[in-house]
């Protein structure tokens, strides 16, 4: 049993650091990317305006 | 709590067009993807149910997050459904059905994935408020009926306004809140419980350690065993590759790859929505056994008061361990999960009702139209999760209601999707008659078990049927294909006839 438990414990430690590093992954970088993506939905947004025909059209 | 109102009325802003309201103008990059795919599946339901699994079954309930993780890792190395999937440009899984079959084949598959995710989202409230109860010790049953509305409502209004762009980046917040809260209370539970406590369950308490035995030697709970190991590799398979909230995400990224690339981080948040509160779940069972008269008490407790049950043992091990300061922030970490996985199965089921049931059947729609037809179906189905949440009384655990009332959808996608991508030969008749075979995963559900075993000579259980539903809705798919075939190839992107 207790070769059960320290690779469940093991595995359990891997899982937690990876997750970590996963938090510090996202951290990094996402507010360039959610700018990129709003700027892009942005760009959606004034189509949209300059066309407001295309949101009444109906579609199959 | 405040700054999603204020994100739900800042999102709308952004929302230009009827695919920047569903699924975020496809524009996803690989972080904020990421964040919403965390952000979503690990709820404060899934706390709960893998919390009560490490709880009855200790170390062996974790074999469910290291088959789940392994899963999403070769779906992320090798793309299988989810590149093509993102390739064909869809807004909902049903919308490929038409590609690939027909528009009856939509909504019939559209219905059945609504029906199955409505009741499979249907106890997370009542999750929710067992967890707020444990942990805070707040007793009054009203007070907590209407916190739990009202944190409803808050969703629901900012999901309303701003759609898929509202819900990532409330995600995003979420993620960070309950990402940073789930380590430190797994450090915490570590400190409280210590080696020489995690030690005891292996000298002194007969803990549960090898999941392919089926007998629990804790007696603390059921146990696993090869068939049920079987059972949730197919649900869990299935549920990485095709769970529609996921799916949502697939498609929402930017690309193909990236969705590819998705898949492959997200096997380390699938492993720690798992993993994580198993622990936690592992620390309770310890804490409790280091303490037989509160353990006795407890139990009393589980058997004389229908509202409290197995799921509160964690927070009520976290209200005794975590420091009060620590705890404000665990709350509201396990607040930020409840709110970021409900926004994101709403405007999923809302999308779909709109997308492949009404559009279909009242005709040609403007996106204006569809936008507030996904709108009203969000309030609906919110509305009807309050009335369940509070009527139902679960059965069995958590998880066994989560995983059968989500085998009625997967069973019949399973088949109609991957034979649609890979098989030339799967027809119309084939998918709808997998999709409607998938039905018969209702019978798995507790009462029905009861009935069953009363007519049957032998005695079947929930694993027994669930794995049934699979192996006949994709039986019956392959015989349907091949004997009624279709009599023209669709025009398709994506599927075996063009690839």
């Amino acid at each position: 049993m207790y070769v059960w438990m320290t690779i469940w414990t093991i595995l359990l430690l891997t899982s937690a650091l990876a997750f970590l590093v996963v938090l510090v992954y996202v951290s990094t970088g996402v507010k360039a990317e959610l700018q990129e993506t709003l700027n892009d939905l942005k760009g959606d947004v004034d189509e949209s305006r300059n066309h407001e025909e295309i949101l009444n059209r109906p579609i199959e | 709590m405040l700054s999603s109102v204020v994100i739900g009325l800042w999102a709308n802003r952004y929302v230009g067009n009827l695919s920047d309201y569903l699924v975020a103008g496809r524009k996803l990059r690989l972080r904020l993807a990421l964040a919403t795919m965390t952000g979503t599946e690990l709820g404060l339901v899934t706390v709960m149910y893998m919390a009560e699994l490490g709880f009855m079954q200790q170390f062996a309930s974790l074999y469910l997050a290291f088959l789940e993780a392994g899963t999403v890792l070769i779906i992320g190395l090798t793309g299988f459904v989810v590149y093509r999937l993102r390739e064909s440009a869809i807004m909902t899984i049903p919308e490929y059905y038409e590609k690939r079959y027909s528009s009856r084949v939509r909504v019939v598959g559209a219905i059945v994935m609504v029906v199955s995710g409505v009741l499979n989202m249907g106890l997370f409230l009542k999750a929710g408020s067992q967890f707020l109860t444990a942990i805070s010790g707040l007793q009054d049953e009203m007070s907590l009926k209407l916190i739990m509305t009202g944190l409803l409502l808050l969703v629901l209004f900012y999901t309303v306004l701003g759609g898929m762009v509202s819900v990532v980046i409330t995600d995003l917040i979420q993620f960070l809140i309950l990402g940073t809260g789930m380590v430190i209370v797994t450090g915490v539970v570590f400190w409280s419980i210590g080696w020489d406590g995690l030690s005891s369950i292996v000298t002194e308490q007969n803990g549960y350690f090898n999941p392919f035995e089926s007998d629990n030697p804790s007696g603390k709970g059921p146990g696993i065993g090869w068939l049920q190991i079987i059972q949730m590799t197919v649900v869990i398979g299935s549920a990485a590759m095709l769970w529609p909230t996921s799916a949502a995400r697939t498609l929402s990224c930017q690309s193909a790859a990236v969705a590819q690339k998705l898949y492959s981080l997200s096997s380390i948040s699938f492993l720690a929505r798992r993993a994580l509160p198993v622990f936690w779940g592992i620390g309770t069972f310890a804490f409790f056994v280091s303490q037989p008269e509160l353990f006795a008490e407890f139990e009393q407790a589980v058997e004389s008061n229908p509202s409290i049950t197995s799921l509160s043992a964690m927070p009520l091990f976290l209200g005794k361990v975590v420091p009060t300061g620590l705890l404000g922030l665990v709350t509201a970490g396990m607040i930020a999960a409840f709110m970021s996985t409900h926004d994101s199965y709403l405007l999923c089921w809302s999308g779909v009702i709109t997308q492949d049931i009404v559009a279909p059947l009242a005709g040609p729609m403007s996106q204006r139209s569809r936008i507030l037809v996904t709108r009203i179906s969000i309030f609906v189905i919110g509305v009807m999760l309050l009335i369940w949440g509070l009527w139902y009384e679960v059965s069995s655990d958590l998880w066994g209601y989560l995983a059968v009332t989500g085998a009625v959808y997967l069973s019949g996608a399973i088949p109609t999707v991957v034979g649609g991508l890979y098989w030339k030969r799967g027809s119309q008749a084939g998918a709808l008659a997998a999709i409607l075979s998938g039905l018969l995963g209702l019978s798995a559900m507790g009462p029905c078990v009861e009935v069953i075993n009363q007519w049957l000579p032998m005695e079947v259980n929930g694993t027994h049927l669930t794995l049934l539903t699979f192996v006949f809705s994709s039986a019956v798919y392959v015989v349907g294909s091949l004997l009624f075939p279709d009599q023209s190839q669709p025009e398709t992107v994506g599927s075996a006839a063009l690839t």
